[in-house]
């Protein structure tokens, strides 16, 4: 989950320690990697996601921080406009998923810090400009033989020969009770390979748009709302036996 | 996994392309596949508005206004489309406007999903106007109206749309006492420039939450902008200095204006939820 917001004028890279300070206790380990570019979800003429995104480079360019926990599954992520919080599975023995409401809890907590430390910059406070929840589901496949999407996707038709390769998107627009456009919700099915060289089985579900509220408070709500779109997303689009490999939890 | 997706873990290849470690380096916009006519003069315009020097006739666009106006733009211009007139406003704003012999679209970026659209055709000579976020239909459908020459075929949906003459009489007069809030004070000549951009900054805010009453209108000799609305000893003041933000006071009988001050928020946050109600009761 994340979110995008107005940078502070104040700050530039040479405070990221400070940043790191911030959050160091929890996220001891730090990797630098290029930054996001800027992402706004816009309506009106309809059109297809270019390839690759528009982006400016300006300047000098700021980092993207990742802040790590000891043990790799916890991922926060900072750049001047970006706070990102991940939740991945390693192998560590007994590993539980750690629940939607603890991670938005504990997200929370980092956006406030961070909007105090911003406060002592001078800035009056986060202004969000967008927002981003992702579920990413992935299943490792048994070889590279061909397989049928079907047993996966509940949206593939069921006399679907097996294929050896499967991309599939579909976006759908989120609306708030007047009907009015605020997000997307992206559906990602594909096949790729991991780190391994094993074939995986991707799902990746995304909602992102503009927050109700600019706040901190309306990032929350977002992230409530679109947690239970997400979750409907994924039992309308896989089949019960993915279900079953997912280890859905009700 | 493409680069729409998201950004987590696997997001390393949905980064732009780094820039390598040297300097200086210009300005580079990376641009995806789809063409369009209008694409590569706002890409230039953009990138020389961000870099502008400091000693320009007014300060660089915002990197992230420059970011939401082409995204804007993607929304609202079909591949075909003239490219617009893009300009710096005078506080990191975008001002993009379109004219043809029959019809003016201006658009004004204050900030990401923070946009006043207007246009003015033949059969609106008072022109019309929206307050928008991220969702531009109303301007494609303007644009398009524009290259078909004004040929009906597209209606407007009334529900984005705040026609001038429908605002609220109160909110006009406002409006109409900031025109002249500059030319009826006395400003030091240093800071005339600044004082525009405070009376430019409190209509908009004025015009998106159509406030309403009869506030005094100030204009100090340093160009700050104060509108204050009073009733007994309750009060609420919003305060411009012209640099794109906004002060927030509130006093009453348990308090004073610098007690409850909220300084600097940005132009484009919403009020502050006691500011609302404190105006409210005010007005009422």
């Amino acid at each position: 989950m994340g979110i995008q917001f107005q940078p502070v004028p104040a700050y530039q890279q040479i405070l990221s320690l400070e940043v790191w300070q911030l959050f160091r206790d929890q996220f001891p380990v730090v990797q630098e990697h290029p930054p996001l570019g800027a992402q706004f979800e816009t309506f009106g003429l309809p059109s297809t996601p270019p390839v690759f995104p528009i982006n400016f480079i300006s300047g000098a360019s700021h980092d993207r921080f990742w802040f790590l926990s000891e043990l790799g599954n916890n991922l926060l992520q900072f750049q001047p406009d970006r706070l990102l919080h991940n939740w991945r599975k390693v192998e560590i023995e007994g590993q539980e998923y750690p629940r939607f409401e603890n991670i938005v809890k504990q997200f929370r907590t980092e956006m406030q810090t961070l909007e105090d430390y911003f406060g002592r910059l001078g800035a009056a406070r986060l202004v969000i400009t967008q927002c981003e929840l992702s579920y990413l589901n992935q299943i490792s496949l048994p070889d590279w033989e061909p397989f049928s999407p079907q047993e996966w996707f509940s949206f593939v038709a069921p006399d679907e020969p097996r294929i050896d390769e499967f991309s599939c998107t579909a976006r759908r627009i989120l609306r708030d009770e007047q009907g009015r456009p605020y997000g997307r919700l992206y559906r990602e099915s594909v096949t790729g390979a991991d780190r391994r060289g094993t074939k995986v089985l991707t799902l990746n579900l995304t909602a992102r748009g503009r927050p109700a509220r600019d706040t901190i408070d309306g990032t929350l709500d977002f992230l409530a709302n679109t947690r239970h779109m997400i979750a409907n997303e994924f039992i309308r689009s896989t089949t019960p036996a993915a279900h079953r490999r997912w280890r859905r939890v009700r | 996994m493409s680069s729409i997706a998201n950004s987590a873990f696997s997001s390393g290849d949905a980064a732009p392309v780094p820039r390598p470690r040297r300097l200086p380096e210009p300005t580079r916009l990376l641009v995806g596949d789809d063409w369009a006519a209008w694409r590569e003069p706002v890409m230039q315009k953009l990138e020389d508005l961000v870099q502008a020097q400091s000693d320009a006739s007014a300060p660089p666009v915002r990197l992230e206004v420059a970011h939401f106006t082409l995204q804007m733009l993607k929304s609202i211009c079909p591949p075909d489309t003239a490219a617009p007139q893009i300009d710096a406003g005078p506080a990191g704003d975008a001002q993009v406007e379109w004219q043809t012999p029959t019809t003016k679209i201006r658009l004004h970026v204050v900030a990401p999903n923070c946009v006043s659209a207007w246009r003015q055709t033949p059969s609106l000579a008072n022109g019309e106007e929206a307050n928008l976020t991220n969702d531009f239909l109303i301007v494609f459908r303007w644009v398009r109206e524009m290259l078909d020459g004004g040929m009906p075929g597209f209606t407007t949906t009334a529900t984005a749309i705040v026609p001038a003459e429908t605002l609220p009489a109160e909110t006009l007069s406002i409006l109409d006492k900031l025109t002249y809030s500059v030319d009826q004070s006395v400003v030091d000549h240093e800071y005339l420039e600044k004082a525009r951009a405070a009376k430019d900054q409190a209509a908009f805010v004025v015009r998106r939450d159509r406030l309403t009453g009869n506030p005094r209108v100030m204009m100090s000799d340093d160009g700050v902008l104060t509108l204050q609305w009073r009733n007994g000893t309750n009060g609420a003041a919003l305060i411009f200095s012209g640099d794109g933000t906004v002060s927030f006071a509130v006093k009453n009988a348990q308090q004073m204006y610098s007690d409850s001050s909220l300084d600097d928020a940005p132009l484009d946050a919403s009020l502050p939820e006691e500011f609302r109600a404190a105006l409210k009761a005010l007005v009422a």
